[in-house]
This record gives C-alpha cells, sequence and structure tokens, in this order.
C-alpha cells in the first residue's frame, strides 16, 4: 500500500522542527518505522517534518567519561564507531542486529527509541547503562531516564513540540555488558531481548515482555545477592508480553529468563 | 524534486506521499529497481543512495532531494554485464532472476567496502535480500568470484 496523503516540511533547523512539531508535525528521521507504519496505514499523520538533514544531531563523541549520541546517528554508525566498540561493544552487538545492512544504513538510534516499540534493540541496552534521554524545543530542554521515555504500545512520553536530541551515559573503568535476543528471522525483531551492564550499579533492561522496554528493578536490587535470587526475582514479576502467531506469552516469559540468566553470568562471572 | 540518476541530472514532480521507488520505476524507467514485498523485508528495491545500500520502498521520493540515485542501469547493461553480474551469470546464482537486482546492488555494496570478504561476510550482508529461487548457495559462490576477480584486477 502506500501511505495516505500527508504535508511534508524539511527542517533547516532545531528551532524549525520544534515549532512545526508543535502544530502537530510528526518527526521523519530515517523513516524506517514511519514509513513502513504508513504504508500500512497504521499510522496516518497529516504532517510530517523531516529532520534528517539536521546534521547537529548527528554523532558519537565522549566527555569526561560520558558518552553523547546525537539522536539522528545511524545504526551503521554505532557498529563502526571506535569509541563505543571499545567502550560498549555490547551496544554495537546491539546495533548490528537490527534488521539488515540497508536497514541499518537509514535507521537512527533516535527513531529506534522515539518509536517505542516493545521489541526494539537499543531500548534495553540503553536502559541498563542508565542513559539519559536529552529532550528538547525551540524554548526548553530536559533530561528524562530513558525508561520514561517508554509509555506504552509504541507511545513515547515526548509532548508536542519535543525531539529527541541525543542520549547521553556515563561509562566506568573495567565495564561489562551483555546482549542477548531470540530472534525468529534474521533480520526481523526480536521476540525478547535482555541486556544486562555492569558500571557504578548493574543496569537490567528487557525489551518484548510487555507493551514498552522496562527496566527490571526488583531484579537488580536482588543482585546484590547473587544470580539465583535476581531470577527469583524475575519470576515474581506480573509481565505481560504481546501474543502472537509466533509466540505466547508462558513462552515469551521462559525465554526472557534463560536470557537474563546468560546475560548475567556474562557479565557477573 | 531534483536528483542525480545514474549520474544524470532529473528533474520530477512529486507529492510527499510518493515512494522514490515508484519515482524510479514509474517517471524514470529505472526497472530494475523490483518491489517484491513492498514491507522493506526482500531487498529487491535496493538501490544506492549516497553510495549507500538503502531499500527504495522504504524511502520517500522527497528524501532523495539533492541526492544521488545509483541502479543497475548506470554500471551494467544486457550486452555489457560488469563483475558482480557476470559472475551471478556465471555461478547460475539467479534463476526467475527477480531478486537478482537488489542482489547485485548488496553485492556491490559490500565488496565497496570489504574486498576480500569471508563467506560469513557475504551472508551478512545479503541478509536483507530474499530469493525464492536458488537456494543462496551459488549467489555466495557468485559474489567470492566476483571479489577474486576484483582483487585480480
Ligand atoms: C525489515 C525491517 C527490519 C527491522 N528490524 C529491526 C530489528 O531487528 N530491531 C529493531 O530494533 N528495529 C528493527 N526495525 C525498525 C527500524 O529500523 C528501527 O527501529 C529504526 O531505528 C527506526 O529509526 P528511523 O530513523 O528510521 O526512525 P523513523 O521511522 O523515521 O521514526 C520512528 C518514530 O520515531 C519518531 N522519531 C524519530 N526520531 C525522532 C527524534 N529525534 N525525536 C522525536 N521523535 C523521533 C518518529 O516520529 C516516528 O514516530 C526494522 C525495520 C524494518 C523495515
Ligand atoms: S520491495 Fe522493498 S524490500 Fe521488498
Ligand atoms: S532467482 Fe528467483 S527470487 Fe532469486
Amino acid at each position: 500500500m502506500r501511505p495516505a496523503s500527508f504535508g511534508y516540511q524539511l527542517a533547516s533547523n532545531l528551532i524549525d522542527a520544534s515549532q512545526a512539531c508543535a502544530r502537530g508535525a510528526i518527526p521523519l528521521a530515517g523513516g524506517q518505522s514511519l514509513i513502513a507504519a504508513m504504508k500500512s496505514r497504521q499510522m496516518t499523520p497529516e504532517l510530517l517534518v523531516d529532520i534528517g538533514e539536521l546534521r547537529d544531531l548527528r554523532g558519537i563523541s565522549i566527555k569526561s567519561e560520558r558518552i553523547r549520541i546525537g539522536a539522528l546517528t545511524r545504526h551503521c554508525d554505532l557498529i563502526r564507531s571506535e569509541l563505543l566498540k571499545e567502550k560498549v561493544p555490547w551496544l554495537c552487538e546491539a546495533a548490528s542486529l537490527i534488521g539488515d545492512v540497508q536497514i541499518r544504513n537509514r535507521g537512527s538510534i533516535g527513531g529506534n527509541v522515539c518509536f517505542a516499540d516493545p521489541r526494539a534493540n537499543l531500548p534495553p541496552v540503553l536502559i541498563s547503562l542508565n542513559a539519559t534521554a536529552v529532550v528538547g524545543s525551540s524554548e526548553s530542554s530536559r533530561e528524562v531516564p530513558i525508561e520514561n521515555l517508554f509509555q506504552g504500545f509504541r507511545e513515547n512520553a515526548l509532548v508536542a513540540g519535543e525531539i529527541l536530541l541525543a542520549v547521553e551515559f556515563d561509562v566506568v573503568e573495567g565495564q561489562k555488558g551483555s546482549y542477548r535476543e531470540l530472534s525468529p528471522q534474521l533480520n526481523g525483531v526480536p521476540l525478547v531481548n535482555v541486556s544486562v551492564s555492569s558500571g557504578n550499579s548493574i543496569g537490567v533492561g528487557v525489551g518484548g515482555l510487555n507493551s514498552c522496554p522496562l527496566r527490571l528493578i526488583r531484579v537488580e536490587e536482588a543482585l546484590v545477592d547473587g544470580i539465583g535470587p535476581a531470577l527469583e526475582a524475575f519470576d515474581g514479576e506480573a509481565f505481560e508480553p504481546l501474543e502472537d502467531l509466533q509466540a505466547g506469552a508462558k513462552y515469551r516469559i521462559k525465554v526472557g529468563r534463560v536470557l537474563l540468566r546468560r546475560a548475567l553470568e556474562e557479565v557477573l562471572n | 524534486m531534483q536528483f542525480r540518476l545514474n549520474g544524470g541530472d532529473r528533474k520530477c514532480k512529486v507529492s510527499p506521499r510518493t515512494l522514490l521507488v515508484d519515482v524510479l520505476r514509474d517517471e524514470c524507467g529505472t526497472t530494475s529497481v523490483h518491489i517484491g514485498c513492498d514491507e522493506g523485508i526482500c531487498g529487491a528495491c535496493t538501490i544506492f543512495l549516497n553510495g549507500e545500500s538503502v531499500k527504495s520502498c522504504l524511502v520517500l521520493a522527497v528524501q532523495a532531494e539533492g541526492k544521488d540515485v545509483e541502479t543497475l542501469e548506470g554500471t551494467g547493461s544486457v550486452k555489457e554485464l560488469d563483475v558482480v553480474q557476470q559472475a551471478f551469470g556465471e555461478e547460475f546464482a539467479l534463476q526467475c532472476g527477480f531478486c537478482t537486482p537488489g542482489m547485485v546492488v548488496s553485492a556491490r555494496a559490500l565488496l565497496k567496502n570489504n574486498p576480500n570478504p569471508t563467506d560469513q561476510e557475504i551472508r551478512a550482508a545479503m541478509v536483507g535480500n530474499l530469493c525464492r529461487c536458488t537456494g543462496y548457495q551459488n549467489i555466495l559462490k557468485a559474489v567470492k568470484k566476483a571479489a577474486e576477480r576484483l582483487q585480480s584486477g
């Protein structure tokens, strides 16, 4: 199918983009989720504002052991980044498992986060790294813990006029991490994914076990007593995974537990 | 909108909802760009946009404004196949041929960045291109052969 009719505006700066969003426009980044959703008519926006040419939103940098990744940085850029390969290779691995070469040449980290799909690859990693979302409008900017950006199935917490500018997280000497997913198809979204990162504290993020990506706070807390208690804490969670022809809820939770155990063993042992 | 197609300038009138794949096929006649799944999965619509392989069924025409688009028509022709096309033919890497244009673009994209890929790297680079006929083995062989020929000059 072809998308329903819509208006299109190319933003030449952030203020432009933000003002268009305040009037109800939807930002278009790489379009790898949005255009697909518009073609199937799951989304029928009236106006798109193309933020694809806002160069300031692209790039990876580090300042006093804090990494900043611009929202328009593409998956292929994450995979090639020497800095990320050295500091957080499990983030690169999660990015390398997104779709295929062609999708990764256009899809951005901002789009991956803002689409707020429960099965997206990057949110669990960013949650486990205790990342912050830097969100801005033409008037102000604010910082939000990344998990608070996820409100429900494909629903993010941005308010009208706001655009995701970047994600930031601290890196610590000797930090370890793991990304695990089970994907029925090589180039499709995973059924369930899990990421664990060490650092000042251990972070645990999961996807596919609820309507949006989650931080498992009780699992994180139980980890002071070891992996066994952490898995018990996982069993005590009330997950509500999607169910479809690929897998039912019970199976997804079971897979999530296995992936979590493997990720914890990799990081802690 | 204005863009460069296979080295020449192009001007087209499009509405925002027009997809790049439709402009290429219907307005420009570059029908090597196929539509298979139309959902971004099969890779039959793969083209080069500013030198990078992308799926043109997931790109709006307006997003190609001012950019460089390259399709198979830009390099090989039926009379004069390029190295990758030649290798696909010799290795029987196609049967119906529907997936082939996308396969060739993806193979070229790989060889541009990695002139001497391992089997594993070839498979990883072609994940976004589906073939319903060949079973992939001959495609793998063809890409290897093209790599060898390109390397030996
Ligand atoms: C065949 C196929 C396979 C895929 N496989 C995977 C997979 O394995 N794993 C995975 O995680 N994803 C997968 N995806 C989904 C997609 O590629 C990614 O989620 C991609 O990161 C989306 O980024 P984008 O730049 O294309 O975003 P867009 O499609 O442009 O935008 C997505 C959403 O985010 C909003 N948005 C984008 N940027 C911003 C911003 N800076 N501020 C505010 N809002 C913003 C848009 O308004 C839109 O609602 C797949 C897609 C396809 C077509
Ligand atoms: S037609 Fe574009 S990927 Fe299948
Ligand atoms: S040769 Fe028929 S689909 Fe590949």
